[in-house]
Order: structure tokens, then sequence, then C-alpha cells
């Protein structure tokens, strides 16, 4: 059994003549700790395949199976605790809490499940992230590669079943760019940590182990990168 | 600047429901100060139209001597074109009236015709049958049909001539036109009026008039009128109307002019109410109200309006950078923003002002019967009146508000910073403090710990909210100050009901046994006088006289109480008595100096004007029983005893309040009688003839004097031989029986009626008050019908006294009157604070919703990592609970000092009462809060959740 498997997954936006097809019954599967890097033109649906593997979004139709259990037969708050523990989500524009500290914005997730925070692994990932230093920083405080570090921080918090990375480097510089997608890589190849990265820079999907190319909402290619 | 006009419409679209809020605010502000200004005309219409009503529509008259300087000055009138109109009293003489008539309508009778516009300048209008039209007709005062066989078609013959010896001198500086003004006017001069060439006159009445105007008084009394032809001396009263008058003085000149010879009096009230009299200090105070009521309405717009265009250009300020970086100017962009406010003003001030003459339309509907009942004025509605200019001025004054209020967020929108602006993410702004907080949340430890009440609340939702509040720059300040003012605003309201209501409660402190009473007294004589005269004789006299009274009024509430509508209640007498109280049952309301109840005298005791009222046995035995008291103990009247009252309204040479008078039970002294120099019976007042502690006490006094002593003269105890009588105060009561009415204002004393056949505790003769409700619930016919019967029974042929006066109280009307004024300024004190509030809760909602719509991409990270519906509803309701709690507790505060300040000032002038605070406004107030709050938050959480969590996201 896959760990995700995306099957028939329809997004539809809009009514009638205004309607868009978003996601155009998508189908596909990860392996836990496979690094999938989805590709595709602006528009192509990319993101929104991303969102509704988050549990973020619903589908019109179709299913998102993590573990083999269906993530939208859940309810609003169980999609919230799924969001909270199963995934992991690290956007182009970080996304932080602006008034949260970096160490509060790493560990939300943990504190909206109302758990203690587990103080080794968030020592590890500020060690790992090269944030110690800045752990009372506020985001408004950090460049972009340190927020962007900050977001993944907190995907990888609560080692989540899946990462889901949306044009993490999108709004990085080439240095800044370089060293996240070494991070994510590191994440996937030490820790395990099955990851699913959006992006629309070819060399950055090369890194991956699988590439899957989306065009008008639909897979146009799915292939496995052989190093 | 097309492209920008395009650009503010749909800035304005954008956010509909700021827009909307902002309008409506707007049409608020407009609403009130035309509510403000209308209200201001319509009673100034008002006052003009109930002043034309009651003594017409004249602006001078001229009284002139004969009938040549009459013709001359009316032709001059007719030639002047300022002149629209006149109006001649013709005077034909005085009759002297037979005793009878006199004892109802004065001396003399006036007799003139009228010739003009009686009606509109002189408001002269029969009640009853039609004006005189011949010689021979007459329409007189409506009191001449108590007279039998006067009415209407009855002929009446009067002695008419001529008035001599009237030489009275009028103060030139008081051109005063009321009867009651000239009728209290100090007179000079020789006062023997008598007519002089009197001849018999038969008139046939044709009509007769209730209102006495101005035309229609005269210093004896009122005028009959009578038609033209009749004769007369030729003096005469011309009245005149003139147009386009700018001053007091310029009527005075014109009238001069015309009639140089004559004394020339204005229609100053009326000119007031014009708006032309120079003396129109009323005016100044309406001006002065209506300017503060307008700068309040304006300060309180400003707070709403700057608040809504503040958030919109912060919410735009991205916006604003990228017009500015495709080459829009400074001043495009001002220009923009005061164009906003202009559309804003536009959609709003017109609604305003339908709603503020609406507003005022339904209020006068209401109110109005009310407003002109207490003008006494029923005859003239109060109602709307529109004045154009005003309604301008309204217009003008919001528009006004508007611009200053978008002034100061335009130029910030015209001076921002273009690559600031365009990186701005409309992230929260984070404090220097906030930030150092944030440094220091970093222990492992305490890392989501604390977060105070609100986390213990809302768990982790209240803990977020705690660090939103503490680290972003204080977004929820202008939510807050709006919510004090609006706090501020309605307690201020509430306590200015409450103590206007413990005024009139003081005021109306003898709470009435029944609706209607009717009242008589005696007339003041039968004192015995002449020699020899003791003491003990003038006691007797006056308890035999005291016996046969109550004989007299026993039998008058039983002849009251047989009226077919009467209910009958009760009744007392009751009266002052000079008493002496001991040290030991004084009270502590005579300790202080200046006391206005009562004089401590050196010994400790207290010389005070007892009040004794006898009240009927059953219901003194009742009181009595109530109290725990044996009721057959107070019937003995060789042994009297009463029941003392605890306490009585006085001036403790401050404040008026209610003092102890009575502390404990004792034998109080009453000094039954005094007669001075064995001939003469004396009065005793309180005071002191020296300043000294034993000078206090009773000061005697002579009220008919003889050839030694001149009534009034001041007399020494040592001369005056004094009878007391000792009664027994048997029981202190906290309250008086119903019948025995309020607290009074002097010690009070309650015996049984069996008492008044031996016993005369009044100084002066006893007041009768009987009480009565009526069956049929129309008490003010019951008032009629029984002072009817009361006037019949004791003005009756061969009753036993001659009365001083009869009267009737309807204390249901009093007390409608006094809870109709109260309604009034109530509901007008409520109606602007209630709309300000709501100016201000506007605000509240504007703040609070922009604030959270303003975070939607916030809200959305949280969403997005894991936050649920609930937690996130606890958040914001624990941020809403903070800023509710940021404007209510400080509201609250200073609500306090204004009613503290509120009680201060009523207590200059009435004290006795303690300061309450307004609870049930303070409940109002927190109800308020939660409600503005709960709307706020409930659709700003819409807002919010109704956004898709990708899309906020996406937002930048």
């Amino acid at each position: 059994m896959s760990m995700l498997a995306v099957s028939h997954l329809t997004k539809i936006y809009g009514e009638g003549e205004s309607q868009t097809i978003a996601l155009d019954d998508v189908t596909f599967a990860v392996e836990e700790g496979e690094f999938v890097a989805i590709v595709g033109s602006s528009g192509s649906g990319k993101s929104t395949l991303l969102h509704l593997m988050g549990g973020v979004d619903r589908p019109t139709s179709g299913k998102v199976l993590l573990n083999g259990s269906d993530v939208y037969a859940r309810t609003d708050d169980e999609l919230a605790v799924f969001r909270r523990r199963e995934v992991g989500l690290v956007y182009q524009f970080y996304n932080l809490v602006p008034v949260l500290n970096v160490v509060e914005n790493m560990t939300l997730p943990v504190a909206l499940d109302g758990r203690a925070v587990n103080q080794p692994r968030l020592a590890s990932l500020l060690d790992t992230l090269g944030l110690r230093g800045r752990e009372g920083h506020l985001p408004s405080q950090l460049s972009g590669g340190q927020q962007q570090r900050v977001a993944i921080g907190r995907a990888l918090m609560n080692a989540p079943a899946v990462v889901l990375a949306d044009e993490p480097t999108g709004n990085l510089d080439t240095k800044n760019s370089a060293e996240i997608m070494q991070l994510l890589r590191d994440s996937n190849r030490v820790l395990g940590q099955t990851m699913v990265v959006i992006t629309h820079d070819e060399e950055i999907a090369l890194a991956a182990d699988r590439v899957i190319a989306v065009e008008d909402g639909r897979i146009v290619r799915d292939e496995r990168i052989r190093r | 600047m097309k492209g920008l006009t395009n650009y503010t419409v749909k800035s304005l679209r954008a956010n509909k429901v700021r827009t909307l809020v902002t309008v409506v605010g707007v049409a608020l502000a407009a609403a009130l100060v035309c509510a403000v200004f209308t209200t201001f005309t319509s009673l100034a219409h008002f006052l003009y139209e109930a002043e034309a009503s009651y003594a017409g529509t004249w602006m001078a008259v001229a009284d002139t001597a004969d009938a040549a300087e009459t013709e001359a000055g009316l032709e001059a009138a007719e030639a002047d074109a300022s002149v629209t109109g006149t109006a001649v009293l013709h005077q034909l003489g005085y009759a002297e009236l037979t005793q009878e008539q006199q004892n109802r309508l004065g001396q003399f009778q006036a007799v003139a015709s009228v010739e003009g516009d009686e009606q509109g300048l002189l408001s002269i209008q029969p009640a009853d049958g039609r004006m005189p039209q011949t010689a021979d007709e007459i329409m007189l005062y409506s009191g001449w049909r108590t007279f039998e066989g006067v009415q209407l078609g009855s002929r009446i013959t009067l002695p008419v001539g001529q008035l001599v010896g009237e030489e009275f001198s009028v103060p030139a500086s008081e051109s005063s036109i009321t009867v009651t003004d000239f009728g209290s006017e100090e007179v000079n001069g020789t006062v023997e009026p008598h007519v002089e060439g009197a001849q018999e006159r038969t008139f046939t009445v044709v009509g007769f008039y209730d209102k006495v105007s101005y035309a229609l008084s005269d210093l004896y009394g009122t005028v009959a009128l009578t038609g033209q032809g009749a004769g007369g001396t030729g003096a005469a009263q011309v009245f005149m109307t003139m147009a386009d008058a700018e001053s007091a003085e310029e009527v005075q000149r014109t009238a001069e002019e015309l009639f140089p010879d004559a004394r020339i009096e204005l229609h100053t009230a009326l000119l007031r109410y014009m708006g032309i009299a120079s003396n129109a200090s009323i005016w100044s105070t309406f001006y002065g109200l209506v300017c503060v009521l307008v700068g309040v309405i304006m300060l309180a717009c400003v707070s709403l309006i700057f608040n809504a265009f503040n958030i919109s250009v912060a919410e735009r300020i991205r916006q604003f950078g990228l017009l500015s970086s495709v080459g829009a100017t400074r001043g495009q962009l001002r220009r923009a923003v005061l164009l906003e406010a202009c559309l804003v003003a536009v959609a709003g001030i017109p609604l305003g002002l339908l709603l503020g003459l609406g507003g005022c339309w339904v209020t006068f509907a209401c109110l109005g019967p009310s407003i002109a009942d207490l003008a006494g004025a029923m005859s003239v509605p109060f109602e709307v009146s529109v004045d154009g200019r005003m309604l301008v001025l309204s217009a003008a004054l919001t528009l006004l508000t508007v611009l200053v209020s978008a002034w100061v967020p335009a130029a910030r929108a015209s001076r921002m910073n273009i690559i600031d602006a365009i990186r701005t993410s409309g992230a929260a702004d984070i404090s220097k403090r906030g930030a150092a907080r944030a440094q220091k949340a970093v222990v492992p430890e305490r890392l989501w710990k604390g977060g105070g009440a609100g986390a213990r609340l809302f768990g982790v939702g209240g803990k977020l909210a705690h660090i939103t509040r503490k680290r972003s720059k204080a977004k929820g300040r202008a939510a807050s100050v709006s919510l004090a003012l609006a706090v501020v605003l309605l307690m201020t309201a509430g306590s200015l009901s409450l103590f206007l209501s413990t005024l009139l409660d003081a005021v109306s402190d003898d709470e009435p046994a029944a609706e209607v009473a009717v009242t008589a007294q005696v007339a003041r004589d039968g004192e015995p006088t002449g020699e020899p005269l003791t003491a003990a004789g003038v006691t007797e006299a006056r308890n035999a006289s005291m016996a046969a009274q109550k004989a007299f009024y026993q039998d008058a509430f039983d002849d009251l109480a047989a009226m077919p509508n009467a209910l009958p209640v009760g009744w007392r007498l009751s009266g002052r008595m000079p008493a002496v109280l001991p040290a030991d049952v004084a009270g502590s309301g005579y300790d202080g100096e200046n006391v206005a109840i009562g004089q401590k005298m050196a010994d400790g005791s207290v010389a005070t004007e007892a009040r004794v009222f006898y009240v009927e046995d059953g219901a003194f035995d009742a009181y009595a029983e109530s109290l725990g008291l044996d009721a057959a103990a107070f019937h003995e009247a060789g042994a009297p005893r009463a029941i003392g009252i605890r306490q009585a309204y006085g001036n403790d040479g401050q404040t008026y309040q209610l003092l102890e008078t009575l502390a404990a039970p004792g034998n109080v002294t009453m000094l039954t009688a005094g007669v001075y120099d064995g001939t003469l019976p004396v009065k005793f007042d309180l005071g002191a003839v020296g300043t000294a502690p034993e000078d206090r006490g009773f000061v005697p006094y002579l009220e008919w004097g003889n050839q030694q002593v001149s009534p009034g003269e001041v007399l020494s105890m040592a001369d005056v031989e004094v009878a007391t009588t000792s009664i027994e105060v048997a029981a202190i009561a906290d309250e008086p029986p119903a019948i025995a009415g309020g607290w009074g204002e002097s010690a009070k004393l309650i015996v049984p009626m069996s008492l008044a056949d031996e016993l005369c505790l009044t100084e002066e003769q006893p007041m009768f008050r009987s009480f009565f409700n009526p069956i049929d619930g129309d008490h003010a016919a019951l008032a009629q019908e029984l002072n009817d019967a009361g006037h019949a029974y004791f003005q009756r042929d061969g009753s036993p006294f001659e009365m001083s006066f009869v009267s009737y109280n309807d204390y249901r009307a009093e007390a409608d009157s006094n809870q109709m004024l109260a309604t009034v300024v109530n509901v007008f004190c409520l109606l602007f604070t209630g709309i300000l509030a709501l100016i201000a809760l506007a605000n509240v909602f504007n703040t609070v919703t922009n604030s959270l719509i303003l975070r939607r991409r916030e809200f959305a990270v949280m969403r997005s990592v894991g936050m649920s519906t609930r937690q996130f509803r606890r958040m914001i309701a624990d941020e809403c609970t903070g800023f509710g709690i940021a404007g209510l507790v400080p509201g609250l505060i200073l609500s306090v000092g204004v009613a503290y300040l509120l009680w201060l000032t009523v207590s200059l002038s009435l004290g006795g009462f303690g300061f309450v605070f307004p609870w049930a406004y303070a409940g109002i107030a927190v109800a308020m809060t939660a409600v503005a709050m709960g709307i706020a938050v409930a659709y700003g959480m819409h807002r919010c959740r109704a956004d898709n969590v990708v899309e906020a996201l996406r937002t930048e």
C-alpha cells in the first residue's frame, strides 16, 4: 500500500461559463520516503493538487488516501487535526504568523494539538536549519531564506507523514534556493521524510526521485529519475 | 483623474460593508445635526406660535390720549408700507362692579370696542357666541357666567364712566406686555380710583371669551368688548404689526414716528421669539446649547469617519504605492481619498437629513402634546418646523466633518514611500515592546505557557490572542476608545435620568394618599381680643374653635364622600404649632448652624414649629397598630400623645436634604397661646434676638398691633404670657401614614382626630384636606366635581365659618405632569445619547471587523497548519473580549466619575440622598458591549471563515 495515494482527483472552480477545471481526474501514488517533484507551468493545477493533498481544500471528486485512510472522509475539525499531525506544508511566501517568534512559529502545530513540545527535536531542527541564536526573532526580523527555514521547521516539527512544499524556493535568490533544497533533500535522505515539492524549476526537479508533470490539470508525465 | 475616480468608486464597492457602515455613520451624524437644528427651529416656531396664540401677532402698541391722535396715527400707519396690519381698541370707560362681582372679577370692568384684525393681531376669539357687532352688544369674560342670569342673549347693565385717580407709574424700562407682569408692577401715586360720570348702559350678551389675551387684560381685571359706534373717551390702544423689521429698536422707532405723542410698548416676547429683540438672552442659551450638542456630534463623528478612512487607506497602502509607481501624483492620491469621502458624504447626508427630519417628526408626534402641555399652550401644536437654511447648514457641517475626518488619511496616502508601500504585506505591525517580548519568549520550558485568564479560558486560541495583544501595535485602540465613549454617553444619560427622577421624587415629596384632594381653611378671624385677655383664655377659645371646625369638616367630608364618582379615602386637619423639643428628643438635624427647621437653644432644647396632623381615628388606629402601638392610649385629650416622624426635609445651611428631627420619644412642650400686655394674642416666629445661643428660640410678634406696638414688631418673651401644653411623643416612626403626606419640612406629629374635640394643636386655623379616588378613573372630572361640591358646601348660606379658601388638588394630573416632564427630558436625552452611542458602535464595528479582515492571511496560515474552527473562534473571542474590556472598563470608570460629578452638582442644591450608581445602565453598557463585539466578531469571522484558505494564502 502506498503511503499517499491520489485517486481520480478532480477540482472544478466556479460554475457555468466561468467554470475552470483545475484538476482533471488525476491519479498517482507516493511511496514512503519518496521525494517527488511536481512540475508544470503556471496555472497547470500543481498548487491545487498540493493543497488537496494537504487537506486545505476539498476536491470536487476523487480521493486522497494517506496510509489507506480517506483524507476527505473527515470532518473539518478532523481535517484540522490531520494538517497538524500528518502533513507539513511549506509555501513560496513562507506564511509565518507575524506576531510569533521563530520557535513559536515552528511549534505552532504542536501547540494547536495541545501537546508538549518535543524539546530535543526542536533543538535539533534549530541546529539543522541554522536558526540557532534567532529563536526569539519575529518573521519581520528575518531574511527570506531564514523565514523559509522556519517554515520548513514548522512543517517538520511534528514529524509528519509527508511534507508538501509549494515552490519553496520561488521567492529566494540562488544561494538561498540551493540551501533550502539541500535542507529538503537532507530531510528526505537523512530522516527518511516523504517529500512532495512543487516547482517549475527543472533543475530542482531533477534533484527528486521522481518527477510528475502536470498540464491543464492532467498528469502528462510521471517518471523516476535514475542516478 | 478619471482613472482615479473609477479606482475610488471600485474601492468603495470592494468593501461594501465598511462603506455601508461609514455611510450609516455619516447619515447618523447628519441626522443628529439636522435633528438638533430642527428641534431648535421647531421650538422657536412653537414659542412664536404659542405667544401669537396667547397675545396676538402685534409687535407694538401705542396708547393714544384722544381720537385725533388715534386718527392721525392710523392715517400715517396706512401710508407706511412697513406697517402690515393694525387693530384698535377704543376705550369706552369703566364700570364699578358690585361687591359680589368684585370678589370674582375685580373692582372695575373695563369696556372697549375693537376695530381691525382682532383675531390675528390681538388673538381675541369668542369661546362661546360671537363677536359684538353693534354698540349695544357685548362680549364678556367667561367668569361672568358664574353669576345667575348672565348667559348668551341675556341683557346686562353696567354703569360706565370715566375712571379717575389711577395715577400709576410704570418704569419705562419695563415694557412688558403680559397681565401678570403689568399687575406686579410697583404702583406709585394716589391709589383711590373711582368712576365718575357713570351712565347706565345696557348691553345684550352675544359672546364669552376664555382666553384673556393682552388686549383683553386690564389693570383691574378683564375687558368687555362691545361693537363700534359705542362712543367712548377717544383714548385708544393702536396695535401694529410690521414687515421686515430687523430689530426691536426699529419697531419702536417706527411706532414712535407714527404716534409721536403716545406711549409705545413693544411685544417683547414675540419679538424675542422672532429673533429680533435685542435682549434675546433666551436665544443665547439656546445657541450655546445647540453649539455644544453639534460640537459633541461632530467630535464623535470625526472619530468614526477618521477611523474608517484610516483603515481604508492602511488596507490599500500597497495599492497607493502601485498607483504612485505608475505616475499618480501626491495631489491625485490625496484627491482620490477626499473624493471617496465626498462620495460617502453624498450618499450619507441626504439620507441623514431625511432620518433627522423623520426622527423629529416621530418624536414630536409622540412628545409634542406633552411639550405643548408643559408649555401651557395646548391650543398650539408642537410640530416639526423645517427651515431650509438649517438643512443646508446641517449638510455643510456634516460635509465639513467628513472632509476633516478624511484629511489626515488622505495626506497619509499621498505621503507614503512607494517602495515601503509596495513591500507592505498587510501583516500585523509589531511594536518595539512586542519584539522585545518575542525575544524573551524562547525559554523551552515556558513555550506556549502562560497567557493569563484568556489562555485558561480559551486554550491555545486564548494564548495566541494574548500574544497578538502584547506584541502588535494597538489596532484595537480605536475600537476601545469608541466603546469607552459609547459607554460614557450611555451611562451619563443614565445618571441624568436617575438624578432627574430623584429630583422629581424630592420635589413631589408629599406622596398623596389618593388621586384627588379637596383642601379648605377657615378665614382668619374669631381670635379673642380685648381686655382682660389671658393665655389660658386664648387656648380655651382655640380649643373650642378647633372642636367646632372638626365637626364642620367632618360634615364636609361626609358631604363630599356622597359624590357619585368619589371613593372616599380619608381626611385630616393639620397646622403648625410652636414647640420646644427637649435635647434628648430633638434629632441631629438641628445640630448645624443656620438650620432652617429649628433653633437649638442654649440648654440644648430646640425651638421649632411642629407640624401636627390630626388623622381620622380609624386611619390613625390602623397606623398605630402597624407600628405595634396601643391605639387606644392616644385618644385621651387629658394626656395627649402623638407619634413623631423621624425625619423632615430641611436646609442644613448648605443643602436641602432629609434631616433627623425627632430622635427619641419624650414630652414636647407646645406653645398653645401667648398674650401681650393682657390684651393681644401674639404669634411666635423662630429666630434669634441676638447672636448668642441664649438669644435663640422664639420671637413673639403681634399680628394686629395696637396703639403702642405695630403689627409685626418683635417683642420680648418676657413681655408675653405664654400657655403651654405638654404632649408626649410616645413613639418615633420612620414613615408618616399615607394620609399625612410625605416628610414635610418640620418635626411632624401624628395625633388621632378625636383629640380635635378638646385640644387645638395648631396656631393658625387648621388646614382641612380630604382625599378621594375616582370610581370611574376620571380624576380630572372628579376633581372638578369635588371642587364644585366643595365650593357649594363651604360657601353655602348659613355656613358657620367664612372660608379663607377652598381648592382642589388633582394629584394624578400633577404626577402625570411631572412624569411627562421627566419623560420628555429622558426621551430627548436618551435619543441623543443613543444615536451618539450608535455612531460609536459603528466605529467599533468598523475597527474590529477591519482589523480581522486585514489579518485574513494570518488566519489562513493558522488554519493551514491545523487550527480548528473551534480554536479559531476562541482566539477571536478572546481578542475581542480584550477590545471590549479595554473599552468597557475605562468607560465605566469614567462614567463613575461623570455620575459622581453630576451627583455633586445636584447635591449642591439638594442633599440627603446618597450617590447612586446607575447599575441598570451599567448592565445595558455591558450588554451593549457584548452585542457590539458579538456582531463585529460574527461578521469578521464570517468574512474570514468564508475565505478559501488557498485564496487567502495567495493574498499579497
